[in-house]
């Protein structure tokens, strides 16, 4: 089998749904891919190593040797490549008929996901105090990692899968209900924005992506790789830029998703 | 309208789903709800005024002195209150047809539960660190949050809402359905309070005493027990009560966390 069949077998191709992936990580990923199919890995351990990768990072994290800060940024991108690779991989096992599809992948990968960067800017607010001493800096981190935890919209999935279980037959007759579920399925607009021909379009999801996700993990990277070459000044590195921002823009989006959640939900009895 | 008319009217009564709040906190909070009633104050604005007191209660339990720490478990008491007189609210105003249900007040509530205990047991490790200036009582602290943050169940709601959302014949699959029913725990809770087995009764006791409401508890008792309890050395290392507490309840959540994501892994390997 040569490379493009592989990208053909494994890969979201038409159906990718953020252009940083399309553009960037899947380019590489593939390799990694192939490497372990041959290893014999399953998507399910390489998630678990996905999952150690991202653990070990925030270790490294809350130091602040070069050397420290190098590793942090190597297992990160680890943790990110092979978020892609495991997807791959059960792609490929599923149009192999090596395996069934099933939810337990999918909830493992959101399940790493959820564990990862929010608690990874917590680490940077470790590390800023043990840099320059600053106690508000974990809290920082602190606000960083429950404002990327992306708790409204979680909690929201919970309410709407109370309802849902109280009352199964809403999911086929409650006009509001229905509406709120077509909300929650975002991929299918993601895709539509990935591959839309509108300039603007794709500049707005770019830009979307950039601070959101995936564009914080490489954000992160990069400050990292610049914080491990640069001292910073007297009494502040671009790590306390990065999480006096992403603390702000975290809370803000926290505040507005419950906003938009409270709107919702009041049309559903 | 008597008090018992209110409590017939704004009150869980036969399905009231825990313990605690069948035998303390009703018994007291319909008061309060009576008050709100007169001063025409909606459900949304009770829980908003919830979220004051458990947000500002985070900031009283970071510190030491004798003033925070009865503010603290004061503004701590005051949520749980406002937690249940919110509800009573929104039943009687539902019941007057003052009010049509809707999900908006079970998303605003729940939302604030879900940053009330956890967040105080973050700020219960930051005292802990600004006492004693032990520096892994912030990670205690933290990882006690993300235990009690019952994360692996939000997931397993958006992953299999998401799903019923792009397949919705599938909410009639029985291996949905289970999953359903499991994130749904109200019905089996009331259940277990109605029992008459004493082992069942006993067990829901105990659970609900280690994680909800127990906890807001014992966050609570622990830092009153600090005012009057004075430091002690335990193996060598001075130690207070909220720090016992952390030590014994952050295993104990985060094993939970794991528990749930186990289970959840058995569940939806069902599901294709």
């Amino acid at each position: 089998m040569n490379l493009q069949q592989y990208r053909q077998l494994c890969q979201k191709n038409d159906s990718e749904n953020y252009l940083l992936d399309k553009l960037i990580f899947r380019k590489i990923s593939i390799f990694i891919t192939i490497l372990l199919i041959k290893l014999k890995l399953t998507s399910n351990q390489t998630t678990f190593l996905s999952l150690l990768a991202s653990l070990a990072s925030l270790y490294f994290l809350t130091l602040n040797t070069r050397a420290a800060l190098l590793t942090a940024a190597a297992l990160i991108f680890t943790y990110y490549i092979l978020d892609h690779v495991d997807g791959e991989l059960a792609r490929y096992a599923i149009q192999t008929g090596q395996a069934k599809p099933n939810l337990k992948g999918h909830y493992f990968d959101v399940l790493v996901h959820r564990y990862s960067s929010n608690l990874m800017l917590f680490c940077i607010g470790l590390s800023i105090y043990n840099h320059y001493g600053y106690r508000w800096a974990v809290l920082l981190g602190f606000m960083a990692c429950i404002g990327l935890s992306s708790f409204p919209n979680v909690i929201a999935a919970q309410v709407i899968a109370g309802k849902i279980a109280t009352n199964r037959q809403l999911v086929h007759t409650d006009p509001a209900l229905r509406k709120i579920l077509a909300e929650l399925e975002t991929k299918e607009q993601q895709i539509a924005a990935v591959h839309s021909g509108s300039l603007l379009q794709k500049v707005k999801k770019l830009i979307i992506e950039s601070l959101f996700f995936p564009g914080h993990i490489i954000v992160l990277i990069i400050v990292l790789i610049i914080d491990a070459y640069w001292p910073g000044l007297a009494t502040l590195n671009l790590r306390c830029l990065l999480l006096v921002g992403f603390t702000l823009l975290y809370t803000l989006k926290t505040i507005i998703q419950s906003m938009l959640w409270l709107a919702k939900l009041k049309t559903i009895a | 309208m008597t008090i018992s008319d209110y409590r017939q009217l704004c009150q869980k009564n036969e399905a009231e789903n825990y313990f605690f709040d069948k035998y303390i906190f009703r018994k007291v909070s319909i008061y309060f709800t009576i008050i709100f009633i007169k001063l025409r104050l909606t459900a949304n604005q009770a829980t908003f005024l919830s979220l004051l007191a458990s947000l500002s209660s985070c900031y009283f339990l970071m510190q030491n002195t004798t003033a925070a720490m009865f503010l603290g478990p004061a503004l701590i008491f005051t949520y749980y209150m406002l937690d249940h007189v919110d509800g009573e609210l929104a039943r009687y105003y539902i019941r007057q047809g003052k009010q049509q249900p809707s999900l908006q007040g079970t998303y605003f509530d729940v939302l604030i539960h879900k940053y009330s205990t956890n967040l105080m047991l973050f700020f219960l490790g930051v005292s802990v660190y600004n006492f004693f200036n032990y520096r892994w009582a912030v990670l205690l602290g933290f990882a006690a949050c993300i235990g009690m943050s019952a994360f692996p169940n939000l997931l397993a709601s958006q992953v299999i809402v998401q799903k019923i959302a792009q397949q919705k014949e599938l909410v009639d699959n029985p291996a949905v359905v289970e999953v359903l029913n499991l994130l749904e725990k109200k019905q089996e809770q009331i259940k277990k309070v109605t029992s008459t087995n004493p082992l069942k009764r006993l067990k829901k006791i105990i659970t609900e005493l280690l994680f909800f409401p127990g906890a807001l508890l014992m966050i609570m008792l622990v830092t009153l027990a600090d005012l009057i309890v004075p430091t002690f050395t335990l193996f060598n290392y001075p130690v207070n009560i909220r720090l016992l507490f952390l030590l014994a309840v952050t295993p104990i959540y985060l094993t939970n966390a794991l528990r749930q994501t186990l289970k959840w892994f058995s569940k939806f390997a069902e599901i294709a």
